[in-house]
């Protein structure tokens, strides 16, 4: 009797295991996509000489989109002379495993696919930045990288400097003869400003405010009406 | 001659009312009119972040087993499709770069392998990854232009493999550069 207990109960065991890998081969076995979704917090910002402020660069992947993780690594392309700019997480390598296979990747940070959700949950995640997505579908669920960027004391003030960031999106464990990378660039306007604000006029040719002469011709004026209406409309005839 | 003071009088006041205006501080009359009628303006801005997600339906591209020799070869995988999905908010232009693909010590150059936007297509040679972008480096001057939100775009690859090239099992990567409609890549 035990025994055919025994016996039901590995039974009912194993078919679950093998219908569990059934889903598992499934999931495994979907097509691959391969995206890169990015969405810049600010493009266009100011700042003050010694300044150092923190630009967010989100990253997401629709899970309608892409089924793979990507490993993205961003480089500093174009930075002005004496500016600083760095990432954080910084650039790192870490050790994933791919199919039992350990590989070191070099990145800053690695994006799943994840759903977009119809509503903006109550409570965040560690880590997870809800973007409104431009489709209308909901939520994007996006990780930060944060740009920060050192302005230099010797910065222009007025002046417009141009930043960019690039980013490569790779991904691994595929066989293939060509392989794919998706790159981006991510363009940033910094505007140098005083840290307060001031306003002086400079030009010298314009009128100034509280000309006494024009006063005295309002008032002469003001007095010739008055004597005028009263020759006219009150003098006894 | 009462008509004529009156008359006389009132061009005295009319007179007297412009000097008193066009004398006072201000010294100009459209700054009184516009001080009775006045309206402010206040600017409002906002900026709306830029949102681009780009897909690749196929992950690699395949050839399977070539003879030394054969040209232009197509590739199983034929065509790669790269969607510019519903969570972009922009059109983008898509600018390609690939480089040899080796096995060991042993390559087969960039510009032996090319790119078509249909399987009978003109077909274009590849640029190697550090040098240059298909079709070009400045704005306007991607492979595919104008890729608008939840459009695709075909790419279809062709390899040569050239007399005597060693045996082996040779890769390489094609990078995929998407960049907001009219705006330059960076090599």
């Amino acid at each position: 009797m035990r025994s055919r207990y025994t016996l039901a109960i590995s039974g009912i065991t194993l078919l679950v295991l093998f219908v569990g890998l059934l889903f598992a081969q499934n999931g495994n076995g979907e097509a691959p996509k391969l995206a890169f979704g990015s969405a810049q917090g600010a493009s266009q910002v100011t700042a003050s000489p010694g300044d150092t402020i923190t630009l967010k660069l989100y990253l997401f992947i629709d899970n309608e989109s892409g089924n793979r993780i990507a490993h993205i690594k961003l480089t500093e392309t174009e930075v002005p002379d004496g500016w600083g700019l760095s990432f954080d997480p910084p650039t790192h390598t870490s050790d994933y495993n791919l199919s039992g296979i350990v590989t070191p990747i070099e990145e800053n940070i690695y994006v799943e696919p994840k759903p977009v959700l119809p509503e903006k949950p109550t409570t965040n995640d560690a880590g997870t930045y809800y973007l409104s997505s431009p489709s209308g579908k909901g939520y994007l669920q996006a990780k930060a990288v944060d740009i920060i960027v050192k302005v230099p004391q010797d910065a222009q003030l007025g002046k417009t400097y141009n930043l960019r960031v690039g980013g490569v999106a790779a991904w691994y464990g595929e066989v293939g003869t060509v392989l794919f990378n998706q790159a981006r660039d991510f363009d940033y306007k910094i505007t140098v400003i005083q840290k307060t604000f001031s306003e002086q006029p400079m030009a010298t040719n314009q009128q100034q405010p509280g000309n006494s002469t024009g006063i005295i011709l309002a008032v002469v004026g003001l007095i010739v009406v008055g004597a005028a209406a009263y020759f006219l409309f009150f003098r006894k005839k | 001659m009462a008509k004529i003071s009156k008359v006389v009088g009132s061009a005295i006041i009319f007179i007297g009312l412009i000097s008193a205006v066009l004398a006072s501080p201000s010294n100009n009359f459209f700054d009184i009119f516009n001080a009775l009628f006045s309206t402010q303006t206040a600017t409002a801005s906002a900026t709306v972040n830029a949102f681009v997600e780009t897909s690749i339906t196929n992950s690699t591209v395949t050839f399977g087993s070539l003879d030394p020799g054969s040209q232009n070869n197509t590739a199983a995988s034929n065509p790669t499709q790269i969607t510019n999905t519903v969570n972009s908010n922009t059109a983008i232009d898509i600018y390609l770069q690939a480089t040899d693909l080796t096995s060991g010590g042993n390559s087969i150059p960039v510009a032996n392998l090319k790119v078509a936007q249909t399987g009978s297509g003109t077909k274009t040679v590849m640029v190697e990854a550090t040098a240059n972008y298909l079709n070009g480096n400045s704005a306007n001057n991607g492979y595919y232009e104008n890729v608008a939100v939840g459009n695709s775009a075909d790419f279809h690859f062709f390899l040569t493999v050239p007399n005597s090239q060693a045996a082996g099992v040779y890769s390489g990567t094609v990078t995929i550069k998407s960049v907001q409609d009219g705006q330059a890549p960076t090599i």
